[in-house]
């Protein structure tokens, strides 16, 4: 009978630690350019990183690693935090070197430019929320969060629990054909954005060198000592960023200097910009961080570079690194989503979208349907038959297989599920509806709209409107917008 | 510490692991040594107070059981209850009141144009200083009447006085009931499961209630009454009966944590709240609500006044001079004597007009014994409770009476129908969750009410699945909407600093 009690009472207290368990995993943080990272790096079978980078966002928007698996076949992994202070670099990197041994380990020293007193609490939240290592997760906490708040963010729930009010589907489930799901994902982050017109300021005219904030050079040294102890190869980088500033040079040449003076590699490709060959109209994203095109550049370029100095292995073909292979195969899918969605002319987009073999609904509105012939000539070569042109209706090409909803067929509907979504197209009386999910489409009144998806990653592309009235404008539509970080 | 931090739950476990290893005899030692543990975790210096009230009750209690022995004169022995209760309230009125008294000195002075006294010293109130005081009182009184002996054991008395669960907002025991059971705390039975379960429940049953209603209403209370003058009617209403759920759950929720604690221990302390606001008249609320202090001040005071045994006007008097006492005990501001006041006034007029209305009742041939009827006298009930607690809310009595009068002239109608409560400080999504709280919390009252057995009784005649899908579901209820977090100030219990 005491037995059974016994007994009853540890069935009860498994449950309820299951219970909070999973409560948590719903939860917690899942910030892409932070945990999600962590998450991936965390699922990586052990010692399987050829090349470790650790840092700010420079490195996951700037590196991509899919470019040096296709190229190379190197397993590289960007492990890195928006803003990531470089007390929290050092103890990533000290987390990282207890279950990876990389080739080499290229540290990001952006964050050297700063003051070196970090009390941002969600910063911190971000780089060492996910780290397993209670002692390493603490210590990355103790040193760059306000002492009141270190038990909160150390234990996490106090600022997570009331995530209930923002719970979306990846909390729940880990998606396969997600960019950032665990089992593939690199670290590295895409931005479709483009920022024309950049400019750097001359930063090698600067020659004399500003003096390093002693915090950020105690652990500076710590990461020395830390690669010294692991026995790994140690290098220290500046990936281009166009907001860099005279001073923020400053600060490098003082790095330089010093870590020449150790025999530790430095490469500041702010100087080197010349040689990347940057173009200024799309390689970047914003003042701060690479394009899609500029990371792919950037990534080719610092490829060179490691392998004009280390001999790699070519791991393609091995089942244990299969991972960035998937990796890779998911990045190409991301980067013709972001080509789609910086191409504003719709013959081109059309075309490109054929090209990549996406599945499509076209919807032609107003008086587009009978009065463009260019139109009427596109739709013709998408399948649409000749006595269905200047019909208002939708197109649905699905694969390589083509239907046209009219007004012939009123009722006439169809829908597919792509992963989380259902996209649908209907034929009303006095309208036609396009959907995703339970939301309609609101399109544009003359012209066309137009919703993609990639069928191989259930990947919503765009969803986009073409006004015949402004030349063929592109415009996002109303609804929805496609995931970008 | 409060019992909703980090600090108590480390503490707490850690107390009762200890509590459960040492050797009975040596078992109230270390729960002595926890109990001033926890109040020094307030303020270190506070402990020589409780201190002195405990030696000084302490000794007054030898003295009296002395004095019992030789079979002194009646006022030998009432000089010794004298001086406790003296030294005792002297020390209570001196931090509790001691700026209330000289501010109120000074607005008399000021009226005649008088310099005002400076203030010589800034006096910090000591937490729980009005319930330990009343709890050591209690000893004194019950000994000169002969309903306990004296504790010649200090160390035992002690703890009696200072009681971690109970000692900084209650329940207020009597040494009859309590530090008698300290006295057989070695005849506890270490390992029972069911008691231990039990006053498990009852812990996580007022964490729910404080973290998940009472923190949570508070938000919307805070929001309305801080700027009430900006508010209509709607607003103001529910900014009222927001703040009687936030009272009670804050207060009741504390109340069954000490409970609950206490029951873990092997011990019963009294029950505090009895659905009080299901009370179908003023003075049966006053049998439900803070039962301990109600007690004690119709014990203490209001009987030895004469209680109702005299004439009406002696017994009006009582009434009104126990619910001041009560007003003031609650803290040292107008508001609270206003608020006692209300009370006496309610239960005067409820008493002089009974015969009236009764005498309506039976000429308009009302059913007194039907739902309607009965739910009639509880929100009425409800209604004179929760305008006397806008005086217990408000900053001032100014304050107080232009709530009310908003509340009945600046009608909006239209605010029910509209998203108006969204605005208060609660989105959608919260004031959801508040009214799915405050659902469960009628429905666990609702079974009191009718069974008249607490949520662990009534959890141990169920079903297994039943009773861990009930308290699976709170603990991960209070963990995931609980207040608590660098979002939320941990919202301390609002009695305190009384």
């Amino acid at each position: 009978m005491k037995f059974k009690k016994i007994l009853t009472y540890i069935i009860f207290f498994a449950f309820l630690i299951l219970a909070l368990y999973k409560t948590n995993d719903i939860l917690k943080f899942k910030f892409n350019g932070g945990h999600r990272i962590q998450t991936a790096f965390n699922n990586l079978p052990k010692d399987s990183v050829d090349i470790l980078f650790i840092g700010t966002s420079h490195i996951y928007y700037g590196i991509n690693p899919a470019v040096f698996w296709d190229q190379a076949g190197i397993p590289a992994f960007d492990l890195a935090t928006s803003s990531q202070p470089i007390a929290n670099t050092y103890h990533l990197m000290e987390y990282a070197l207890k279950t990876q041994k990389p080739k080499v380990v290229v540290v990001d020293l952006y964050k050297m430019v700063s003051n070196g007193k970090y009390f941002n609490t969600g910063i911190a939240v971000k780089a060492a929320g996910n780290i397993k290592d209670l002692r390493i997760k603490y210590n990355s906490f103790r040193d760059s969060v306000n002492q009141e708040n270190i038990v909160d963010t150390f234990l996490g729930y106090p600022l997570y629990h009331s995530r209930y009010q923002e719970l979306e589907r990846k909390d729940f489930i880990d998606e396969d054909y997600d960019l950032y799901a665990k089992n593939d994902f690199k670290g590295q982050i895409f931005s479709s954005k483009m920022k024309q017109n950049i400019e750097f300021q001359n930063l090698k005219k600067i020659k004399k060198p500003k003096k390093i904030n002693a915090r950020n050079k105690e652990y500076l040294d710590k990461m020395i000592a830390l690669a010294n102890k692991y026995n790994v190869k140690l290098e220290f980088m500046i990936v281009p960023y166009p907001t860099a500033k005279d001073k923020h040079q400053g600060v490098y040449l003082a790095i330089e200097q010093y870590l020449k003076e150790k025999g530790i590699d430095f490469n500041n490709d702010l100087l080197n910009i010349d040689d990347i060959g940057f173009d200024y109209t799309k390689d970047f994203a914003d003042n701060n961080h690479l394009s899609y095109i500029g990371k792919e550049k950037y990534s080719k370029y610092i490829l060179n570079r490691f392998q004009s100095k280390y001999k790699f292995e070519n791991r393609q073909g091995d089942e244990k690194y299969s991972s960035w292979q998937s990796n890779a195969d998911k990045s190409k899918a991301f980067t013709k989503k972001a080509q789609m969605l910086n191409e504003d002319n719709i013959v081109r987009y059309l075309e490109l979208s054929s090209e990549f073999g996406y599945d499509m609904v076209l919807r032609v509105n107003g008086e587009a349907a009978a009065a463009s012939e260019g139109l009427q000539g596109l739709l013709m070569q998408l399948g649409v038959e000749e006595s269905d042109l200047g019909k208002k209706g939708i197109l649905v090409k699905e694969g390589d297989a083509v239907s046209f909803l009219s007004k012939d067929y009123i009722g006439d509907s169809w829908y597919k599920q792509y992963g989380k979504d259902i996209l649908s197209a209907v034929v009303l009386e006095n309208e036609n509806v396009i959907g995703i999910n339970e939301t309609n489409l609101e399109g544009i009144e003359t012209g066309i709209d137009i919703v993609l998806y990639d069928s191989n990653y259930n990947l919503l592309i765009e969803t986009a409107s073409f006004d015949m009235d402004r030349n063929w404008d592109k415009r996002k539509m109303k609804f929805k917008e496609a995931d970008e970080d | 510490m409060i019992f909703n931090s980090y600090n108590f739950l480390i503490f707490f476990p850690v107390v009762l692991f200890i509590y459960f290893i040492v050797p009975k005899k040596i078992r109230y030692i270390w729960l002595l040594i926890a109990s001033y543990y926890f109040y020094m975790c307030w303020n270190a210096k506070y402990a020589i107070l409780i201190g002195i009230s405990t030696l000084i009750t302490y000794g007054c209690g030898l003295a009296l059981q002395k004095l019992n022995e030789v079979q002194a004169v009646v006022w030998k022995k009432k000089a010794v209850v004298a001086f406790s209760l003296i030294s005792n309230l002297g020390i209570l009125v001196f931090f509790k009141y001691f700026d209330f008294i000289l501010g109120n000195i000074n607005t008399i002075l000021q009226r005649f144009n008088m310099s005002i006294i400076d203030k010589p010293f800034d006096i910090i109130l000591p937490v729980g200083i009005s319930f330990y005081t009343f709890q050591a009182l209690t000893y004194t009184i019950d000994l000169y009447r002969g309903e306990v002996s004296a504790e010649k054991n200090i160390f035992r008395y002690a703890l009696f006085v200072s009681y971690f669960p109970q000692l900084t907002a209650g329940p207020i025991e009597r040494s009859k009931n309590l530090l008698v059971q300290f006295r057989q705390m070695d005849k506890i039975k270490l390992f029972n499961t069911e008691r231990i379960a039990n006053g498990s429940i009852l812990m996580i049953w007022g964490f729910f209630m404080k973290m998940v209603i009472s923190d949570r209403v508070a938000i919307l209370v805070d929001t309305v009454f801080n700027q009430y003058y900006r508010y209509s009617t709607f607003a103001l209403v529910i900014g009222a009966i927001g703040f009687a759920i936030q009272i009670y759950c804050d207060f009741g929720g504390y109340s069954l944590m000490s409970i609950g604690a206490s029951k873990i221990m092997g011990f019963d302390i009294i029950e505090n709240f009895n659905v009080p606001y299901f009370s179908r008249s003023v003075g049966e609320f006053w049998r439900r609500w803070h039962i301990s202090l109600s007690s004690w001040l119709r014990d203490y005071l209001y009987i030895p006044l004469g209680g109702s045994r005299c004439s009406k006007l002696k017994k009006y008097r009582n009434l009104t001079i126990t619910f001041l006492a009560s007003g003031i005990w609650h803290g040292a501001q107008w508001t609270y004597v206003v608020w006692g006041g209300i009370h006496a006034i309610y239960q005067i007029v409820g008493n002089i007009t009974k015969p009236f209305r009764m005498k309506v009742v039976d000429k308009c041939k009302v059913k007194t014994e039907c739902f309607s009827y009965k739910i009639a006298q509880v929100i009425t009930t409800f209604i004179l409770v929760d305008l006397a607690w806008i005086f217990f809310r408000s900053q001032t009595i100014g304050d107080a009476f232009k709530y009310i009068y908003f509340m009945f002239t600046r009608l909006d109608c239209w605010s029910f129908f509209n998203e108006s409560i969204y605005l208060l400080g609660l989105d959608r999504r919260e004031i959801n969750i508040l009214f799915f709280a405050i659902l469960v919390l009628c429905i666990v009252d609702l079974i009191k009410y009718r069974f008249n057995i607490n949520l662990d009784i009534f959890l141990q005649k169920q079903n297994l699945w039943f009773r861990w899908v009930v308290i699976i579901g709170l603990i991960i209820t209070i963990f995931i909407y609980g207040i608590y977090g660098p979002s939320y100030d941990a919202k301390e219990f609002i009695y305190s600093q009384f």
